[in-house]
């Protein structure tokens, strides 16, 4: 069966989605008759789903947005005939009880981050290696970001307390937007970047 | 009955987990559906953020901080690399404006002043020759930047190694140093020493004086006259036989001699403690 490959960025794709790319093009029209404005709407609400997942501590938000957006491109056929209001809302209802189904699992399973385990401290070579390896992942991240986003981040979070505020405001002003809308731009540049680093990271465990 | 709108301080709550779950589910629908509540949604996640790193949070939000966002192996990390981000900037920053200020001073050199309204100009000559000397010299200075800074990198390193949550739990033989908060101390009486030759790494015991002991501490490093700062989030308080203290491993072998200050803060409700010793010889 072929998979979906409309969206440019790779890891923003349903990851294990089992249905088909005409299925995927439906959810699409059904979330934006525009094609052109479908592909945002659909990023900006995996972008949604992911944030709500991880609020509410399930412990694998990637995996409940793909499982969200497979059970309402299941339905889309009849839901395009019959749901009547803001399709986002549907997909909300939708991760919203998988956000049920997850607390009653882990009501029913014995949560593993319960349980007291006899520490099994990292050694200094331990916490010295992961703090190299964070520091590299970090440096490899911030050198994929385009230089304006770059500089951006650093000058944003290159003060802190008071010294902070009067700084953020200025960058703002040179930026021609309101600190509110900075302090989003940021948000997003960091959680990119921050995926980044999750990769990378995690690319470095399955290497050993 | 009306719906209060998605403010600020309610966004915190939410994301502090202090809403119920009807709550909850209103504020996500339109976190989903609205541009302007996502947008306040994800600007109050960042100012929490913030305040959580610079040691802004109360004691309770800060519990409530670490159960929501710093939960599990897999939170934990995240919450390490935001951390990251932040003190690689910071730091970045203090670089940055180090640097911008020796050139400011350079700058002041070779400007000349004004006689009778009416600027000097250097011959050409007299203008190659120093920007020459000022190649040179900037050359040299960079070298020394680099080299400052891959030392401040491993200094970091270390005091974050020495201080992390696995490590502090570990008993270690390390040379401990009582150091009471300077309100305490009287005027007569000097500041610690510790000897850099003696000593490879040495445990300060910061004594804490409130009665109320709270959950974690941040603690900022600096030497007396250096712009440069390290921060050591997440520390915990600790029984010693001086009484309750907030335990700092620095590596004295690695410090440059001098003063050295350690601000304390807990929470922002309460003022901090400042302590201080000296690196000798």
């Amino acid at each position: 069966m072929r998979k979906i490959s409309i969206v440019t960025d790779a890891h923003q794709m349903p990851r294990n989605s089992g249905f088909p790319a005409e299925k995927f093009n439906d959810l699409l029209a059904w979330l934006n008759p525009d094609s052109e404005q479908a592909s945002s709407t659909y990023l900006n609400l995996r972008q949604s789903l992911l944030k709500i997942f991880a609020w509410n501590q399930c412990a694998d938000p990637e995996g409940m947005t793909d499982e969200t957006f497979d059970r309402v491109a299941r339905q889309v056929d009849t839901l395009r005939e019959s749901f009547k209001g803001n399709p986002k809302l549907f997909f909300y209802g939708v991760a919203n009880n998988l956000i049920k189904e997850y607390r009653k699992k882990i009501k029913v399973h014995v949560p593993i981050e319960g349980i007291e385990l006899p520490e099994a401290a990292p050694g200094k070579h331990d916490d010295e290696e992961i703090f190299e390896k964070l520091r590299e992942c970090l440096t490899k991240c911030l050198q994929k970001l385009p230089g304006d986003k770059r500089d951006l981040i650093l000058a944003y979070y290159a003060k802190e307390k008071h010294a902070k505020i009067v700084h953020r405001a200025a960058l703002a002003q040179e930026l021609g937007i309101s600190v509110e809308t900075l302090r989003v731009r940021m948000l997003r540049i960091r959680t990119g970047l921050e995926e980044c680093i999750e990769r990378c990271l995690d690319e470095d465990v399955k290497k050993k | 009955m009306k719906e209060e709108p998605v403010t600020k301080e309610v966004a915190r709550r939410f994301l502090l987990g202090a809403v119920d779950d009807s709550e909850r589910q209103r504020i996500e629908s339109l976190f989903i559906t609205s541009p302007d509540v996502q947008a306040t949604l994800l600007s109050a996640e960042e100012e929490l953020f913030d305040d959580y790193f610079e040691g802004g949070l109360s004691v309770s939000d800060s519990a409530k901080f670490v159960e929501r966002f710093g939960r599990g192996e897999r939170q934990q990390r995240k919450l390490n690399i935001a951390g990251s981000i932040r003190n690689y900037a910071l730091s970045e920053g203090q670089r940055n404006r180090a640097s911008s200020s020796i050139v400011e001073k350079f700058r002041h050199l070779i400007s000349l002043p004004a006689v009778g309204g009416r600027r000097l100009y250097i011959p050409a000559a007299v203008t190659l020759v120093l920007l020459v000397i000022a190649a040179i010299w900037l050359a040299q200075w960079n070298n020394q930047r680099q080299s400052d800074a891959d030392l401040r990198l491993a200094l970091e390193r270390e005091l974050n190694h020495l201080n992390s949550p696995s490590n502090l739990t570990q008993e270690q033989t390390y040379v401990s140093v009582v150091l009471p908060p300077l309100t305490l101390r009287s005027s007569n009486q000097s500041s610690q020493t510790v000897s850099q030759t003696a000593h490879q790494i040495v445990e300060l015991q910061l004594l804490l004086t409130r009665k109320q002991e709270l959950q974690n501490y941040r603690a900022v490093l600096r030497r007396v006259g250096s712009a440069d700062e390290f921060i050591l989030p997440g520390l915990r308080p600790a029984k010693s036989s001086a009484g309750s203290v907030v335990k700092l491993r620095v590596p004295a072998r690695s410090l440059p001699r001098g003063h050295y200050l350690i601000s304390l803060t807990g929470s922002p409700d309460a003022p901090g403690e400042e302590y201080d010793f000296v690196i000798g010889g």
